[in-house]
């Protein structure tokens, strides 16, 4: 990306290779367009995140804005109270990409367009596109890990997502829940999905905060309600939470089979049909 | 040929009609309650341990009990067939030739209060089902089960008396009524508010009053008022109703409501000593009647079952902003478009002394020094530069027509009473301690120009009936 | 159908047949006039139990006068048993009380000795004696839709 090359100012120390430097002319001056796009895109970035972010997620990033905290009861009446995500740690949750990677761009975007209804983060979908383009460049600056991070390496490429037909069929939906209790996904989330299994109570985050399971029976998922969010989710993990990436451990088709349950458990399977 | 057709079909068919007869004949003869009297009785002669006993117990005449209560008009027969309720022989014995369990029957002879009185059942049935009501709809009040039956002591006692001597339930119960504030959203007896159902004589109601739907188990009144704390969704699929309970606090509060009934004991019957008094100081009135929604009104909180934000009525910098007597103005009149109740006597009935308790209680934590004042009406507003701040920078939380809602974090804006300084006020200094960022010079550095404009948007947004 | 079917021993079917509606008319016949009968009495009325319990022996030390109020009953101890008479005056209905010579009535004058026979005034008859029984609990019980002779005294364990 353009801010990690040295500002290259064009001296010509050496007329005798002016031919060579002829060449090099063109390729320059892009570089140097593209330079100060860059510095525009980022001058553009901060005023918005300033404007739009950073009343929640800090000035600086660490999420330490002036809003502080929501608190939200579920219907259930487990009460959470959310803080705002630090971008300083450049750990994510909502990525396409494997457990360990930065998200991509398209991540980023989704989830600013969006919004987080479960958090109560407000959805920014009527905002430019550049104006977006720049709040995400921008939000790396908060990190030097974002420095190291290739968009090439393809160990870090998005997850291919697949949706079978079979997904939220009946026989999905109980191969699904048997899997639920195979995986021990009840020891967080609790038999029922409510997000209240024995390990409930004493789950942190990576930074040692208290966190809490997601109860499915609140219908709303913090990336999206949908069967590919749970797949996502399986398959590259929440990362900086309790959630761990199940890629490997749990098959590729199973995994399509908990989404299944998942879509029951937060009542989004209205006619249980498949019979 | 044709005559012998009929001949035999006469036959046939007096042959059925005797079968029929004898059949009934039988029924009529051997009722349940006389193999009861009988295995009764042969108990008794069997374990008798003196022959005074056994020749007692010899005498016994099986036959049809009841128990003729003239002040209450009830004739009991229930002793039919728990003929053992008050000989002591059958403390062991198996229900129902069992005595009475704990000394209820030294304090409430038989003669006067009978057996349906504090249990319910259909007094003069004869058989089990119709007696108990188990599985009879057509029967409203099935027994009591066990565990509620403390429910029926309130009827003719007041409840500190329950407390210690015996119905300690039903007194946990009513103190957790208060607690929980169900009087928020009910309406009990003319006080409480509307958002839920008037449950004044609640366990008096028919089978057909609630919907039995989805009911687990046993489908009658105390299954449904139980599973309605238990999950009031499941139940009653539009319910607002906030029941985060134990399901232990759940039997108590349905122990409670049992008691909500319409039959008045005879003035002979009732041992009130001192008349139950619902404490009327504000903080045990906030909790009654505020505190199912705003909690300790401390912080403001997104609520998933309201879909909306409920404020935070307790927060030092709301007070400030606010007087007492606009706070009794909302109070009374309630606000429109969301779920908070019009407390004044006409809607949910409390009175006038009451609501300045309750202001009081509410006011109690405003700081001495006041929000610096702004004088909204001194500066000439640009409505379309409001609208302009607003969609930029109110509208992610307070919704586009300001009307808050479903996953967002403001409060509705659209209530015509808020006055525009109020509003000023609120939007420069913020509301410290919820998500309410000051957008003032000391914040987000709007000037007072644009707030000015902002403010005017959020009024003219409130006209506009959309 | 001309001729008559006879069984071996002489019966005809006609007259089987006859004899069969006749004997299952008189059985409808007695039942049902059986089934009135009883019902002329009742199995239970709706009324106050007429029996009713006074509690244990121990409750009437030897001696003793207890009145019970709301069952216009006396009920005296003695050595030779326990009796019970009725409290309510056999002229008019009024409730008599007891007084040195026996009982006396205070609506009209009518007076009765100790075992309730009357000594002057308008009453007509004796005051009435009510049965006492033991009941299967130990407690006694007091049955005024049952009189006794005068004099009849009950000894209980």
């Amino acid at each position: 990306m353009g801010r990690f090359n040295t500002r290259c100012k064009l001296f010509l120390p050496l007329a005798g290779i002016l031919m060579f430097a002829m060449a090099l002319v063109p390729a320059a001056y892009g570089q140097e367009d593209e330079d100060a796009a860059y510095d525009a895109l980022i001058a553009k970035g901060k005023a918005a995140y300033n404007v739009r972010c950073a009343l929640c997620h800090g000035k600086d990033g660490d999420g330490k804005g002036e809003m502080k905290s929501v608190t939200r009861v579920e219907k259930t009446g487990r009460t959470i109270v959310v803080t705002p995500w630090d971008f300083t740690r450049a750990v994510f949750r909502f990525r396409t990409t494997p457990t360990g990677c930065l998200p991509s761009d398209a991540d980023l975007e989704r989830t600013i367009r969006k919004g987080i209804s479960a958090s109560l983060m407000p959805a920014h979908g009527h905002i430019d596109g550049d104006e977006i383009e720049g709040i995400i460049e921008y939000i790396k600056w908060f990190s030097e890990d974002w420095d190291e991070f290739d968009p090439d390496d393809e160990s870090c490429f998005p997850v291919a997502i697949n949706k079978p037909e079979f997904v939220g069929s009946a026989d999905s939906i109980a191969r699904g829940e048997v899997l639920f209790k195979k995986n021990k996904c009840f020891e967080c989330h609790g038999v029922d999905g409510k997000g209240d299994g024995d390990k409930a109570k004493d789950l942190k985050d990576d930074w040692g905060n208290r966190i809490l399971p997601f109860n499915f029976t609140t219908g709303n998922m913090k990336r999206e309600s949908t069967a590919e969010a749970v797949y996502l989710t399986l398959a590259s993990g929440l990362d900086g939470t309790a959630m761990p990436g199940y890629n490997e451990a749990i098959k590729e088709e199973e995994k399509w089979h908990i989404a299944s349950y998942a879509l029951k458990l937060m009542g989004l399977i209205k006619s249980e049909d498949g019979h | 040929m044709n005559s012998r057709f009929y001949l035999s079909l006469m036959l046939i068919s007096s042959l059925v009609l005797m079968a029929f007869l004898a059949i009934a004949f039988n029924r009529e003869m051997t009722p349940v309650w006389k193999d009861y009297q009988t295995e009764y009785k042969e108990t008794l002669i069997k374990n008798a341990k003196d022959d005074g006993t056994r020749e007692r117990a010899e005498k016994i005449q099986v036959g049809l009990q009841q128990i003729y209560i003239k002040a209450l008009n009830k004739s009991d027969r229930c002793t039919s067939c728990h003929a053992g309720v008050e000989n002591p022989l059958m403390a062991a014995a198996e229900v129902p030739y069992k005595q009475h369990s704990g000394n209820y029957l030294k304090n409430h002879p038989l003669p006067k209060f009978g057996c349906t009185l504090c249990h319910r059942g259909q007094g003069r049935a004869l058989n089990i089902a119709e007696a108990h009501g188990e599985e009879h709809q057509h029967w409203d009040f099935p027994i009591v089960p066990a565990k509620y039956i403390q429910s029926s002591c309130a009827s003719c006692h007041d409840y500190k008396m329950l407390e210690t001597e015996g119905g300690e339930k039903v007194a946990k119960g009513e103190k957790l009524f208060r607690e929980k504030g169900c009087l928020g959203c009910h309406k009990l007896n003319g006080v409480g508010g509307a958002l839920g159902k008037d449950i004044a004589g609640i366990a008096n109601k028919a089978y057909y009053y609630f919907s039995m739907a989805a009911v687990v188990g046993e489908r009658n009144m105390y299954s449904w008022i139980k599973q309605h704390f238990d999950d009031p969704r499941k139940i009653v699929p539009e319910s607002q109703m906030r029941a985060f309970l134990t399901d232990e606090e759940a039997d108590l509060l349905t122990t409670y409501m049992l008691t909500f009934r319409t039959d008045e004991m005879p003035r002979s019957y009732r041992l009130i000593k001192n008349i139950d008094k619902v404490a009327t100081d504000g903080k045990s009135m906030y909790t009654a009647y505020c505190s199912a929604c705003h909690s300790d009104g401390k912080t403001s909180v997104y609520d998933e079952i309201f879909a909306r934000t409920i404020p935070a009525i307790r927060n030092p910098s709301f007070l400030k902003t606010i007087s007492n007597s606009e706070l009794k103005r909302i109070v009374k009149e309630g606000r429109k478009g969301t779920q908070m109740t019009a407390w004044k006597s006409e809607a949910a009935g409390l009175t006038e002394k009451q609501i300045d308790e309750i202001v009081k209680y509410v006011a109690k934590d405003r700081p001495s020094e006041k929000s610096r004042p702004f004088n909204v009406a001194k500066i000439k507003s640009d409505i379309e530069r409001g609208a302009e701040i607003y969609n930029n920078r109110c509208a992610l939380c307070h919704g586009e027509e300001g009307k808050g809602g479903e996953n967002l974090l403001g409060m509705t804006l659209r209530d015509s009473a808020l006055s525009p300084e109020f509003i000023a006020i609120t939007v420069r200094d913020g509301r410290k301690g919820t998500p309410m960022v000051p957008f003032g010079n000391g914040g987000i550095g709007l000037s007072n120009q644009e707030i000015a404009d902002t403010v005017a948007y959020v009024k003219n947004l409130t006209n506009d009936k959309k | 159908m001309s001729e008559e079917t006879r069984d071996k021993d002489g019966v005809s079917r006609r007259d089987f047949l006859g004899l069969a509606a006749f004997g299952t008319a008189i059985l409808g016949v007695v039942s049902s006039v059986a089934g009135s009968l009883r019902y002329i009495k009742a199995n239970v009325y709706f009324e106050e139990s007429k029996k009713f319990k006074v509690g244990t022996v121990e409750n009437f030390p030897i001696g003793s006068v207890k009145k019970l109020d709301d069952k216009n009953v006396f009920i005296f101890s003695e050595e030779a048993g326990l009796f019970a008479i009725s409290a309510i005056c056999t002229h008019l209905g009024c409730i008599v009380s007891p007084v040195d010579f026996g009982f006396q009535c205070p609506c009209h004058g009518s007076q009765f000795n100790h075992i309730g026979n009357v000594i002057g005034g308008p009453a007509p008859r004796a005051l009435e004696w009510f049965e006492i029984s033991q009941e299967i609990d130990g407690s006694l019980a007091i049955d005024t839709a049952k009189t006794v002779s005068q004099g009849t005294k009950y000894l209980f364990a």
